[in-house]
Protein backbone atom coordinates (compact mmCIF):
# COMPACT_ATOMS: atom_id res chain seq x y z
CA UNK A 1 0.00 0.00 0.00
CA UNK A 2 2.92 1.98 -0.36
CA UNK A 3 1.82 3.62 -3.53
CA UNK A 4 -0.88 5.27 -1.70
CA UNK A 5 1.23 7.21 0.37
CA UNK A 6 3.43 9.11 -2.72
CA UNK A 7 0.31 9.89 -4.62
CA UNK A 8 -0.74 13.48 -4.60
CA UNK A 9 -4.19 15.00 -3.43
CA UNK A 10 -5.43 14.89 -7.16
CA UNK A 11 -4.24 11.56 -8.00
CA UNK A 12 -5.85 10.37 -4.60
CA UNK A 13 -9.19 12.30 -6.11
CA UNK A 14 -8.98 10.38 -9.16
CA UNK A 15 -8.33 6.96 -7.82
CA UNK A 16 -11.06 7.46 -5.59
CA UNK A 17 -13.75 8.30 -8.07
CA UNK A 18 -12.72 5.15 -10.48
CA UNK A 19 -12.67 2.89 -7.53
CA UNK A 20 -9.34 1.88 -7.62
CA UNK A 21 -8.58 2.24 -3.92
CA UNK A 22 -10.65 2.89 -1.18
CA UNK A 23 -10.87 5.57 1.60
CA UNK A 24 -10.13 3.17 4.10
CA UNK A 25 -7.11 1.86 2.12
CA UNK A 26 -5.56 5.59 1.85
CA UNK A 27 -6.71 5.96 5.85
CA UNK A 28 -4.64 2.74 6.82
CA UNK A 29 -1.45 3.50 4.73
CA UNK A 30 -1.63 7.00 7.01
CA UNK A 31 -1.75 5.44 10.00
CA UNK A 32 1.08 3.03 9.20
CA UNK A 33 2.88 6.28 8.46
CA UNK A 34 1.93 8.44 11.39
CA UNK A 35 2.83 5.64 13.69
CA UNK A 36 6.62 5.56 12.12
CA UNK A 37 6.96 9.07 12.14
CA UNK A 38 6.54 10.39 16.42
CA UNK A 39 9.87 12.00 16.03
CA UNK A 40 9.14 14.59 13.83
CA UNK A 41 6.39 15.81 16.52
CA UNK A 42 4.25 16.93 13.66
CA UNK A 43 1.08 16.06 15.87
CA UNK A 44 -0.46 17.49 19.14
CA UNK A 45 -3.40 15.41 18.85
CA UNK A 46 -3.71 12.49 16.58
CA UNK A 47 -7.53 11.60 15.62
CA UNK A 48 -7.28 8.34 13.91
CA UNK A 49 -10.53 6.78 15.54
CA UNK A 50 -12.33 9.56 14.34
CA UNK A 51 -10.69 9.22 10.70
CA UNK A 52 -11.26 5.65 10.72
CA UNK A 53 -15.28 5.99 10.94
CA UNK A 54 -15.21 8.95 8.63
CA UNK A 55 -12.99 6.83 5.89
CA UNK A 56 -15.11 4.13 6.71
CA UNK A 57 -18.61 6.52 6.22
CA UNK A 58 -16.75 7.98 2.59
CA UNK A 59 -16.50 4.44 1.49
CA UNK A 60 -20.15 3.82 1.68
CA UNK A 61 -21.21 7.06 -0.01
CA UNK A 62 -18.79 6.42 -2.46
CA UNK A 63 -20.33 2.98 -2.87
CA UNK A 64 -23.66 4.48 -3.24
CA UNK A 65 -22.61 6.90 -5.82
CA UNK A 66 -23.32 9.60 -3.20
CA UNK A 67 -19.86 10.65 -2.69
CA UNK A 68 -20.16 14.28 -1.35
CA UNK A 69 -17.10 15.94 -3.54
CA UNK A 70 -14.03 14.64 -5.38
CA UNK A 71 -12.07 14.86 -2.35
CA UNK A 72 -14.62 12.71 -0.28
CA UNK A 73 -12.57 10.47 1.40
CA UNK A 74 -8.76 11.86 1.22
CA UNK A 75 -7.19 12.55 4.66
CA UNK A 76 -6.29 15.84 5.97
CA UNK A 77 -3.97 17.80 8.82
CA UNK A 78 -5.05 20.71 10.43
CA UNK A 79 -3.19 23.61 12.38
CA UNK A 80 -4.02 23.15 15.90
CA UNK A 81 -5.76 26.90 15.69
CA UNK A 82 -8.42 26.08 13.51
CA UNK A 83 -11.12 25.00 16.18
CA UNK A 84 -12.60 21.43 15.65
CA UNK A 85 -16.07 21.18 17.90
CA UNK A 86 -15.03 18.52 20.34
CA UNK A 87 -11.80 17.87 19.28
CA UNK A 88 -9.20 19.50 21.35
CA UNK A 89 -7.63 22.79 20.13
CA UNK A 90 -4.46 24.07 21.77
CA UNK A 91 -3.23 26.90 19.69
CA UNK A 92 0.14 24.89 20.62
CA UNK A 93 -0.21 26.41 24.02
CA UNK A 94 -0.53 25.47 27.88
CA UNK A 95 -3.40 27.57 28.07
CA UNK A 96 -5.76 25.70 25.71
CA UNK A 97 -4.04 22.30 26.01
CA UNK A 98 -7.69 21.40 27.61
CA UNK A 99 -9.30 23.24 25.31
CA UNK A 100 -12.76 21.53 23.37
CA UNK A 101 -13.89 24.01 21.16
CA UNK A 102 -17.96 24.24 21.24
CA UNK A 103 -17.80 25.21 17.93
CA UNK A 104 -16.03 24.74 14.33
CA UNK A 105 -14.31 26.90 11.99
CA UNK A 106 -16.22 27.46 8.85
CA UNK A 107 -12.82 26.51 6.79
CA UNK A 108 -13.16 23.00 8.74
CA UNK A 109 -16.94 22.62 8.76
CA UNK A 110 -16.98 22.57 5.04
CA UNK A 111 -13.85 20.33 4.50
CA UNK A 112 -14.88 17.63 6.70
CA UNK A 113 -18.47 18.07 6.75
CA UNK A 114 -19.99 18.82 3.36
CA UNK A 115 -17.07 18.18 1.41
CA UNK A 116 -16.33 14.68 3.28
CA UNK A 117 -12.50 15.26 3.84
CA UNK A 118 -11.19 12.33 6.99
CA UNK A 119 -9.53 14.62 9.52
CA UNK A 120 -5.76 12.78 10.77
CA UNK A 121 -5.46 15.55 13.64
CA UNK A 122 -4.47 18.61 14.62
CA UNK A 123 -0.97 19.99 13.86
CA UNK A 124 1.98 21.22 15.52
CA UNK A 125 2.69 24.97 15.26
CA UNK A 126 4.25 27.74 17.10
CA UNK A 127 2.55 29.07 20.06
CA UNK A 128 -0.57 31.36 19.31
CA UNK A 129 0.88 31.58 15.62
CA UNK A 130 3.26 33.52 16.96
CA UNK A 131 7.22 31.96 15.36
CA UNK A 132 8.91 31.37 12.24
CA UNK A 133 10.70 27.94 13.78
CA UNK A 134 8.36 26.09 15.59
CA UNK A 135 10.48 25.77 18.94
CA UNK A 136 7.84 27.76 20.35
CA UNK A 137 5.10 25.78 20.70
CA UNK A 138 4.35 24.12 24.37
CA UNK A 139 4.55 21.29 22.95
CA UNK A 140 8.04 20.81 21.62
CA UNK A 141 9.65 21.75 18.52
CA UNK A 142 8.71 20.11 15.53
CA UNK A 143 11.64 18.31 13.66
CA UNK A 144 11.92 18.98 10.09
CA UNK A 145 11.39 15.76 7.96
CA UNK A 146 14.88 16.97 6.03
CA UNK A 147 18.04 16.04 7.78
CA UNK A 148 21.00 18.01 5.77
CA UNK A 149 23.79 16.62 4.32
CA UNK A 150 24.79 15.91 8.15
CA UNK A 151 21.94 14.37 9.37
CA UNK A 152 21.01 16.62 11.60
CA UNK A 153 17.72 17.93 13.21
CA UNK A 154 16.77 21.10 10.95
CA UNK A 155 14.06 23.17 11.93
CA UNK A 156 10.63 22.99 9.74
CA UNK A 157 9.92 26.88 9.92
CA UNK A 158 6.47 28.50 11.10
CA UNK A 159 3.85 29.20 12.30
CA UNK A 160 2.85 26.17 10.88
CA UNK A 161 5.73 24.15 11.03
CA UNK A 162 3.58 20.64 11.87
CA UNK A 163 1.54 21.13 8.56
CA UNK A 164 4.97 21.04 6.64
CA UNK A 165 6.49 18.59 8.18
CA UNK A 166 3.16 16.59 7.96
CA UNK A 167 3.04 17.56 4.39
CA UNK A 168 6.56 16.78 3.17
CA UNK A 169 7.04 14.11 5.81
CA UNK A 170 3.96 12.18 4.14
CA UNK A 171 2.11 11.45 7.64
CA UNK A 172 -0.80 14.08 5.67
CA UNK A 173 -1.55 14.34 1.91
CA UNK A 174 -2.15 18.08 2.79
CA UNK A 175 -2.68 20.30 5.13
CA UNK A 176 -4.34 23.27 6.45
CA UNK A 177 -2.23 26.96 7.40
CA UNK A 178 -2.29 30.23 8.77
CA UNK A 179 -0.26 33.10 7.42
CA UNK A 180 -0.23 36.26 9.38
CA UNK A 181 3.31 37.19 8.42
CA UNK A 182 4.66 34.38 6.14
CA UNK A 183 3.55 31.40 8.44
CA UNK A 184 2.39 29.01 5.38
CA UNK A 185 4.88 30.41 3.06
CA UNK A 186 8.03 30.12 5.03
CA UNK A 187 7.85 26.54 6.30
CA UNK A 188 6.84 25.59 3.11
CA UNK A 189 9.84 27.21 2.05
CA UNK A 190 11.73 25.33 4.47
CA UNK A 191 10.60 21.69 3.83
CA UNK A 192 9.84 22.00 0.37
CA UNK A 193 6.40 21.92 -0.45
CA UNK A 194 3.88 24.05 -1.74
CA UNK A 195 1.95 26.65 0.25
CA UNK A 196 -0.19 30.05 -0.56
CA UNK A 197 -1.09 32.91 1.73
CA UNK A 198 -4.51 33.77 -0.30
CA UNK A 199 -5.88 37.36 -1.17
CA UNK A 200 -7.15 38.56 2.50
CA UNK A 201 -10.72 38.12 2.61
CA UNK A 202 -10.94 35.05 0.45
CA UNK A 203 -10.79 32.76 2.93
CA UNK A 204 -12.62 32.72 6.15
CA UNK A 205 -11.31 33.06 9.02
CA UNK A 206 -14.20 32.29 11.31
CA UNK A 207 -13.40 29.83 13.85
CA UNK A 208 -9.66 30.19 14.01
CA UNK A 209 -7.82 31.82 16.49
CA UNK A 210 -7.31 35.31 16.04
CA UNK A 211 -3.70 36.40 16.31
CA UNK A 212 -3.82 39.59 13.92
CA UNK A 213 -6.85 40.21 12.40
CA UNK A 214 -6.13 42.26 9.60
CA UNK A 215 -3.09 40.34 8.88
CA UNK A 216 -4.57 36.61 9.75
CA UNK A 217 -5.56 34.33 6.48
CA UNK A 218 -6.10 30.71 5.93
CA UNK A 219 -3.97 28.78 2.92
CA UNK A 220 -3.32 25.35 1.66
CA UNK A 221 0.06 23.71 2.14
CA UNK A 222 0.17 20.23 -0.41
CA UNK A 223 2.83 18.82 -2.10
CA UNK A 224 1.97 20.32 -5.63
CA UNK A 225 1.25 23.04 -7.24
CA UNK A 226 -2.09 20.83 -8.45
CA UNK A 227 -3.12 19.99 -4.91
CA UNK A 228 -2.97 23.57 -3.38
CA UNK A 229 -4.87 24.59 -5.93
CA UNK A 230 -7.15 21.99 -5.67
CA UNK A 231 -7.74 22.44 -1.90
CA UNK A 232 -7.84 26.13 -1.98
CA UNK A 233 -11.18 25.37 -4.53
CA UNK A 234 -12.72 23.67 -1.57
CA UNK A 235 -11.37 26.30 0.88
CA UNK A 236 -12.67 29.60 -0.73
CA UNK A 237 -16.15 30.13 -0.11
CA UNK A 238 -18.69 33.09 0.87
CA UNK A 239 -19.43 32.73 4.52
CA UNK A 240 -21.37 35.44 6.47
CA UNK A 241 -20.08 34.60 9.33
CA UNK A 242 -16.58 36.73 8.63
CA UNK A 243 -17.26 40.31 7.84
CA UNK A 244 -14.49 40.29 6.14
CA UNK A 245 -14.91 37.74 3.52
CA UNK A 246 -15.36 38.69 0.18
CA UNK A 247 -18.58 37.82 -1.62
CA UNK A 248 -17.74 35.65 -5.17
CA UNK A 249 -14.17 35.09 -5.62
CA UNK A 250 -14.28 31.82 -5.40
CA UNK A 251 -13.91 29.40 -8.25
CA UNK A 252 -12.17 26.64 -9.49
CA UNK A 253 -8.21 27.15 -9.54
CA UNK A 254 -7.63 23.88 -10.98
CA UNK A 255 -8.96 25.29 -14.36
CA UNK A 256 -6.37 27.78 -16.03
CA UNK A 257 -2.85 25.75 -14.77
CA UNK A 258 -1.44 25.01 -18.07
CA UNK A 259 -2.44 28.05 -19.93
CA UNK A 260 0.63 29.75 -22.21
CA UNK A 261 2.47 32.46 -20.35
CA UNK A 262 3.45 34.06 -23.14
CA UNK A 263 4.14 37.91 -22.74
CA UNK A 264 3.34 37.57 -19.14
CA UNK A 265 5.59 40.51 -17.42
CA UNK A 266 7.77 39.05 -14.05
CA UNK A 267 8.25 41.76 -12.13
CA UNK A 268 11.83 41.48 -9.79
CA UNK A 269 11.68 43.64 -7.02
CA UNK A 270 15.52 45.62 -6.75
CA UNK A 271 15.05 45.66 -3.36
CA UNK A 272 14.90 42.29 -2.87
CA UNK A 273 18.53 41.50 -3.49
CA UNK A 274 19.00 41.87 0.27
CA UNK A 275 22.92 41.78 1.40
CA UNK A 276 21.03 38.93 3.88
CA UNK A 277 20.14 37.07 0.88
CA UNK A 278 22.33 33.55 0.35
CA UNK A 279 24.28 32.35 -2.65
CA UNK A 280 22.70 29.80 -3.20
CA UNK A 281 19.44 31.34 -2.99
CA UNK A 282 19.94 34.13 -5.08
CA UNK A 283 20.90 31.47 -7.90
CA UNK A 284 17.69 29.96 -7.04
CA UNK A 285 15.65 32.97 -7.73
CA UNK A 286 17.60 33.55 -11.08
CA UNK A 287 17.20 30.19 -12.29
CA UNK A 288 13.62 30.88 -11.73
CA UNK A 289 13.74 34.39 -13.80
CA UNK A 290 15.65 31.72 -16.94
CA UNK A 291 12.72 29.27 -16.50
CA UNK A 292 10.06 31.93 -16.64
CA UNK A 293 12.35 33.27 -19.90
CA UNK A 294 12.40 30.27 -21.24
CA UNK A 295 8.67 29.75 -20.98
CA UNK A 296 8.03 33.16 -23.08
CA UNK A 297 7.49 35.63 -20.62
CA UNK A 298 9.37 39.35 -19.91
CA UNK A 299 11.43 39.44 -17.13
CA UNK A 300 11.26 43.15 -15.86
CA UNK A 301 13.08 45.05 -13.26
CA UNK A 302 10.75 47.15 -10.31
CA UNK A 303 11.17 48.89 -7.49
CA UNK A 304 9.10 48.49 -4.16
CA UNK A 305 10.63 51.45 -2.46
CA UNK A 306 9.78 50.46 1.04
CA UNK A 307 10.68 47.24 1.30
CA UNK A 308 12.73 47.51 4.10
CA UNK A 309 10.38 49.23 6.56
CA UNK A 310 8.04 46.07 5.99
CA UNK A 311 9.64 44.12 8.92
CA UNK A 312 9.48 47.00 11.69
CA UNK A 313 5.66 47.96 10.24
CA UNK A 314 4.95 44.54 10.76
CA UNK A 315 6.25 43.70 14.33
CA UNK A 316 4.27 47.42 15.74
CA UNK A 317 0.98 46.25 13.83
CA UNK A 318 0.78 42.45 14.05
CA UNK A 319 1.79 42.68 18.08
CA UNK A 320 -0.76 45.82 18.88
CA UNK A 321 -3.68 43.59 16.89
CA UNK A 322 -2.45 41.16 18.91
CA UNK A 323 -2.44 42.20 22.54
CA UNK A 324 -5.64 43.44 21.63
CA UNK A 325 -6.95 40.07 20.76
CA UNK A 326 -4.89 38.10 23.03
CA UNK A 327 -7.11 40.10 25.94
CA UNK A 328 -9.35 38.03 26.69
CA UNK A 329 -7.62 34.98 27.54
CA UNK A 330 -8.23 35.08 31.49
CA UNK A 331 -8.82 31.60 32.45
CA UNK A 332 -11.85 32.44 33.94
CA UNK A 333 -14.54 30.86 30.95
CA UNK A 334 -11.72 29.05 28.99
CA UNK A 335 -7.99 27.83 29.12
CA UNK A 336 -6.29 26.84 32.33
CA UNK A 337 -7.03 28.73 35.30
CA UNK A 338 -4.34 29.68 37.88
CA UNK A 339 -4.83 29.89 41.23
CA UNK A 340 -4.97 33.30 43.13
CA UNK A 341 -6.36 35.30 46.42
CA UNK A 342 -7.82 37.87 44.34
CA UNK A 343 -9.70 38.13 40.45
CA UNK A 344 -6.70 40.23 39.48
CA UNK A 345 -4.18 37.75 40.38
CA UNK A 346 -6.66 34.71 38.93
CA UNK A 347 -5.69 37.20 35.58
CA UNK A 348 -2.44 37.75 35.95
CA UNK A 349 -0.83 34.42 37.18
CA UNK A 350 -2.99 32.46 34.10
CA UNK A 351 -1.69 34.61 32.31
CA UNK A 352 1.88 33.95 33.20
CA UNK A 353 1.57 30.55 33.58
CA UNK A 354 -0.57 30.45 30.27
CA UNK A 355 1.97 31.43 27.97
CA UNK A 356 5.53 31.38 26.90
CA UNK A 357 8.32 34.06 25.92
CA UNK A 358 7.66 34.82 22.63
CA UNK A 359 3.83 35.40 23.28
CA UNK A 360 4.60 37.68 26.35
CA UNK A 361 7.03 39.65 24.33
CA UNK A 362 4.69 40.64 21.74
CA UNK A 363 1.53 41.15 23.93
CA UNK A 364 3.89 43.63 25.77
CA UNK A 365 5.25 45.02 22.83
CA UNK A 366 1.61 45.31 20.99
CA UNK A 367 0.67 47.27 24.20
CA UNK A 368 3.04 49.60 24.28
CA UNK A 369 2.71 50.45 21.49
CA UNK A 370 -1.51 51.49 21.36
CA UNK A 371 -0.49 53.35 24.96
CA UNK A 372 -1.30 56.68 24.61
CA UNK A 373 1.66 57.89 24.62
CA UNK A 374 3.10 55.69 22.11
CA UNK A 375 0.04 55.93 20.09
CA UNK A 376 1.80 57.71 16.89
CA UNK A 377 4.04 54.84 16.39
CA UNK A 378 0.84 52.30 15.41
CA UNK A 379 -0.61 55.33 13.52
CA UNK A 380 2.95 55.68 11.70
CA UNK A 381 2.90 52.32 10.99
CA UNK A 382 -0.09 52.33 9.47
CA UNK A 383 0.91 55.08 6.97
CA UNK A 384 3.72 52.93 6.11
CA UNK A 385 1.66 50.10 5.55
CA UNK A 386 -0.50 51.93 3.28
CA UNK A 387 2.73 52.55 1.14
CA UNK A 388 3.86 49.50 1.06
CA UNK A 389 0.52 48.86 -0.13
CA UNK A 390 0.51 51.41 -2.73
CA UNK A 391 4.25 50.22 -3.74
CA UNK A 392 2.85 46.46 -4.73
CA UNK A 393 -0.61 48.31 -6.28
CA UNK A 394 2.19 50.65 -8.61
CA UNK A 395 3.61 47.48 -9.41
CA UNK A 396 0.96 45.78 -10.73
CA UNK A 397 0.24 48.53 -13.04
CA UNK A 398 3.30 47.14 -15.01
CA UNK A 399 3.51 43.76 -13.81
CA UNK A 400 1.66 40.68 -13.78
CA UNK A 401 3.42 38.64 -11.06
CA UNK A 402 6.24 39.33 -8.73
CA UNK A 403 8.94 36.85 -8.21
CA UNK A 404 11.28 36.67 -4.92
CA UNK A 405 12.61 34.31 -3.10
CA UNK A 406 10.35 33.42 -0.19
CA UNK A 407 13.63 33.15 2.63
CA UNK A 408 16.59 34.74 2.92
CA UNK A 409 17.97 31.54 3.62
CA UNK A 410 17.82 27.75 4.08
CA UNK A 411 16.76 26.05 7.02
CA UNK A 412 18.39 26.19 10.16
CA UNK A 413 19.49 23.69 12.22
CA UNK A 414 17.63 23.36 15.49
CA UNK A 415 20.03 24.06 17.64
CA UNK A 416 21.82 26.98 15.85
CA UNK A 417 18.67 28.86 16.32
CA UNK A 418 19.93 32.70 17.00
CA UNK A 419 18.77 33.78 20.75
CA UNK A 420 18.01 37.47 19.36
CA UNK A 421 14.22 37.91 18.45
CA UNK A 422 15.02 40.71 16.28
CA UNK A 423 16.96 37.98 14.58
CA UNK A 424 14.60 35.40 14.14
CA UNK A 425 12.47 38.16 12.73
CA UNK A 426 14.31 38.79 9.25
CA UNK A 427 13.54 35.07 8.29
CA UNK A 428 10.32 36.85 7.50
CA UNK A 429 11.72 39.83 5.56
CA UNK A 430 10.25 38.90 2.19
CA UNK A 431 6.73 37.46 3.73
CA UNK A 432 5.60 39.95 5.14
CA UNK A 433 4.81 43.00 2.73
CA UNK A 434 2.40 40.48 0.75
CA UNK A 435 -0.01 40.25 4.91
CA UNK A 436 0.40 44.07 5.12
CA UNK A 437 -0.41 44.59 1.54
CA UNK A 438 -3.12 41.90 1.71
CA UNK A 439 -2.13 40.06 -1.53
CA UNK A 440 -1.82 36.43 -2.49
CA UNK A 441 1.66 34.78 -2.59
CA UNK A 442 3.01 31.08 -2.93
CA UNK A 443 6.08 29.82 -2.35
CA UNK A 444 7.45 26.22 -3.90
CA UNK A 445 10.30 24.66 -4.54
CA UNK A 446 12.82 24.47 -6.81
CA UNK A 447 16.19 23.58 -6.23
CA UNK A 448 18.04 21.57 -3.50
CA UNK A 449 20.95 23.38 -1.83
CA UNK A 450 24.70 21.55 -1.43
CA UNK A 451 23.58 20.73 2.25
CA UNK A 452 20.43 18.48 0.59
CA UNK A 453 17.49 21.15 1.80
CA UNK A 454 15.28 22.62 -0.54
CA UNK A 455 15.38 26.42 -1.75
CA UNK A 456 12.16 28.30 -2.54
CA UNK A 457 10.87 31.17 -4.37
CA UNK A 458 7.88 33.23 -4.27
CA UNK A 459 5.24 34.49 -6.38
CA UNK A 460 3.39 37.49 -5.59
CA UNK A 461 0.45 38.40 -7.33
CA UNK A 462 -2.50 41.01 -7.63
CA UNK A 463 -5.66 40.85 -5.70
CA UNK A 464 -7.44 37.76 -6.33
CA UNK A 465 -5.31 36.43 -9.24
CA UNK A 466 -4.82 33.27 -7.50
CA UNK A 467 -5.41 31.55 -10.84
CA UNK A 468 -2.94 33.12 -12.56
CA UNK A 469 -0.47 32.37 -9.97
CA UNK A 470 -1.14 28.72 -9.95
CA UNK A 471 -1.01 29.06 -13.90
CA UNK A 472 2.40 30.39 -13.39
CA UNK A 473 3.27 27.82 -10.76
CA UNK A 474 2.14 24.66 -12.22
CA UNK A 475 4.72 25.70 -15.41
CA UNK A 476 7.43 26.35 -13.57
CA UNK A 477 6.92 22.69 -11.25
CA UNK A 478 6.62 21.18 -14.91
CA UNK A 479 9.81 22.91 -15.89
CA UNK A 480 11.93 21.55 -13.00
CA UNK A 481 10.93 18.03 -12.78
CA UNK A 482 12.61 17.58 -9.65
CA UNK A 483 10.96 15.35 -6.96
CA UNK A 484 10.96 17.33 -3.61
CA UNK A 485 10.99 13.67 -1.53
CA UNK A 486 12.22 14.43 2.27
CA UNK A 487 14.85 12.25 3.83
CA UNK A 488 11.87 11.15 6.41
CA UNK A 489 9.43 10.47 3.37
CA UNK A 490 12.13 8.58 1.55
CA UNK A 491 12.39 6.08 4.61
CA UNK A 492 8.93 5.68 4.26
CA UNK A 493 8.62 4.81 1.14
CA UNK A 494 11.26 2.18 1.27
CA UNK B 1 9.52 59.28 25.90
CA UNK B 2 10.54 60.95 29.66
CA UNK B 3 13.28 58.63 30.90
CA UNK B 4 11.14 55.18 31.79
CA UNK B 5 14.26 52.37 32.52
CA UNK B 6 13.72 49.44 30.34
CA UNK B 7 12.60 47.77 33.55
CA UNK B 8 10.29 50.31 34.97
CA UNK B 9 8.91 50.02 31.61
CA UNK B 10 8.54 46.51 31.84
CA UNK B 11 6.76 46.64 35.04
CA UNK B 12 4.53 49.24 33.57
CA UNK B 13 3.35 46.64 30.45
CA UNK B 14 3.48 44.03 33.43
CA UNK B 15 0.60 45.65 34.96
CA UNK B 16 -1.06 46.86 31.89
CA UNK B 17 -1.46 43.83 30.36
CA UNK B 18 -2.05 41.83 33.58
CA UNK B 19 1.38 39.34 32.79
CA UNK B 20 3.34 38.52 35.70
CA UNK B 21 6.92 37.91 34.37
CA UNK B 22 8.95 35.68 36.13
CA UNK B 23 12.32 36.91 37.96
CA UNK B 24 14.59 34.85 35.88
CA UNK B 25 13.48 36.75 32.51
CA UNK B 26 13.02 40.02 33.59
CA UNK B 27 16.08 41.57 32.65
CA UNK B 28 16.33 39.85 29.05
CA UNK B 29 12.70 40.66 28.47
CA UNK B 30 13.36 43.87 29.75
CA UNK B 31 16.07 44.29 26.73
CA UNK B 32 14.67 42.85 23.89
CA UNK B 33 11.31 44.90 24.11
CA UNK B 34 13.89 47.76 24.69
CA UNK B 35 15.58 46.60 21.43
CA UNK B 36 12.27 46.33 19.33
CA UNK B 37 11.46 49.89 20.37
CA UNK B 38 14.74 51.14 18.88
CA UNK B 39 14.44 49.14 16.13
CA UNK B 40 11.25 50.93 15.30
CA UNK B 41 12.44 54.65 15.49
CA UNK B 42 13.77 52.89 11.47
CA UNK B 43 10.57 54.56 10.53
CA UNK B 44 11.39 57.81 11.74
CA UNK B 45 13.43 58.41 8.89
CA UNK B 46 10.11 58.59 6.52
CA UNK B 47 8.09 61.51 6.19
CA UNK B 48 4.41 60.46 6.13
CA UNK B 49 3.13 63.54 6.61
CA UNK B 50 -0.61 63.87 4.47
CA UNK B 51 -0.57 59.55 3.95
CA UNK B 52 -3.37 58.36 5.09
CA UNK B 53 -3.36 55.74 7.47
CA UNK B 54 -4.80 51.80 6.47
CA UNK B 55 -5.71 49.63 9.24
CA UNK B 56 -7.26 46.76 6.89
CA UNK B 57 -6.53 45.40 3.28
CA UNK B 58 -10.35 45.75 3.05
CA UNK B 59 -9.87 49.39 2.55
CA UNK B 60 -7.60 48.73 -0.36
CA UNK B 61 -9.38 46.91 -2.55
CA UNK B 62 -13.13 47.07 -1.40
CA UNK B 63 -15.51 49.36 -2.80
CA UNK B 64 -18.44 48.45 -1.21
CA UNK B 65 -19.56 48.06 2.28
CA UNK B 66 -18.25 44.77 4.10
CA UNK B 67 -21.31 42.32 4.50
CA UNK B 68 -22.41 42.70 7.78
CA UNK B 69 -25.23 39.67 8.18
CA UNK B 70 -28.72 40.43 10.06
CA UNK B 71 -28.25 40.78 13.83
CA UNK B 72 -30.05 37.65 14.78
CA UNK B 73 -28.80 34.37 16.80
CA UNK B 74 -27.86 31.78 14.76
CA UNK B 75 -26.96 29.11 17.10
CA UNK B 76 -26.86 29.02 20.64
CA UNK B 77 -28.28 26.50 23.46
CA UNK B 78 -24.71 25.34 24.15
CA UNK B 79 -24.53 25.74 27.83
CA UNK B 80 -23.43 22.63 28.49
CA UNK B 81 -20.91 22.58 25.99
CA UNK B 82 -18.92 25.77 27.43
CA UNK B 83 -19.59 24.66 31.20
CA UNK B 84 -16.98 21.80 29.85
CA UNK B 85 -14.17 23.88 28.93
CA UNK B 86 -14.07 25.54 32.98
CA UNK B 87 -13.17 23.38 36.09
CA UNK B 88 -14.77 26.40 38.35
CA UNK B 89 -18.71 25.73 38.25
CA UNK B 90 -21.24 25.91 40.27
CA UNK B 91 -24.81 24.74 39.16
CA UNK B 92 -24.71 26.87 35.36
CA UNK B 93 -21.95 29.24 36.78
CA UNK B 94 -18.88 29.93 36.26
CA UNK B 95 -16.98 30.92 39.74
CA UNK B 96 -14.65 33.51 40.86
CA UNK B 97 -12.87 34.12 43.73
CA UNK B 98 -15.12 36.81 45.64
CA UNK B 99 -14.83 40.45 44.41
CA UNK B 100 -17.12 42.09 47.25
CA UNK B 101 -16.46 41.62 50.84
Amino acid sequence: MTNLLTKTLTELSKGLNNKEFSSNEIFLTYENSINKSKNLNAYITLTLDIAKNQALESDKRREQGQAKSNLDGIPLGIKDIYLTKGIKTTNASHFLSNFIPPYESSITNKLINEDGMVVLGKLNMDEFAMGSTNTTSYFKPVISPWKGKDNQDYIPGGSSGGSAAAVAGYIAPAALGTDTGGSIRQPAAFTGIVGMKPTYGLCSRYGIIAFASSLDQAGPMTRTVEDNALLLTHMAFYDNKDSTQIKNQSKDYTKELNKSIKGLKIGIPKEYYSDKLDKEILKTWQKTQDILKSLGAEIIEISLPHTEYALPVYYIISPSEASSNLARYDGIRYGNRSNGETLEDVYKKSRKDGWQEEVKRRIMIGTYNLMEENYHNFIKAAKVRNLIAKDFINAYKIVDIILTPTTPTEATKLNEMPTDPIAVYYSDIFTVPANLAGIPALSMPISISQNNLPLSIQLMGNYFTESLMYNVANLIEKEIGLNFISDHAKSLIV
Amino acid sequence: MINKTKEDLLNELSSITQIEIDSDIKSKMATSIDNMINWFSILDKLDTEGIEPIFNPLELFQSTLINLREDKIAEGNMQDLILKNTQHKEDVFITVPKVIE
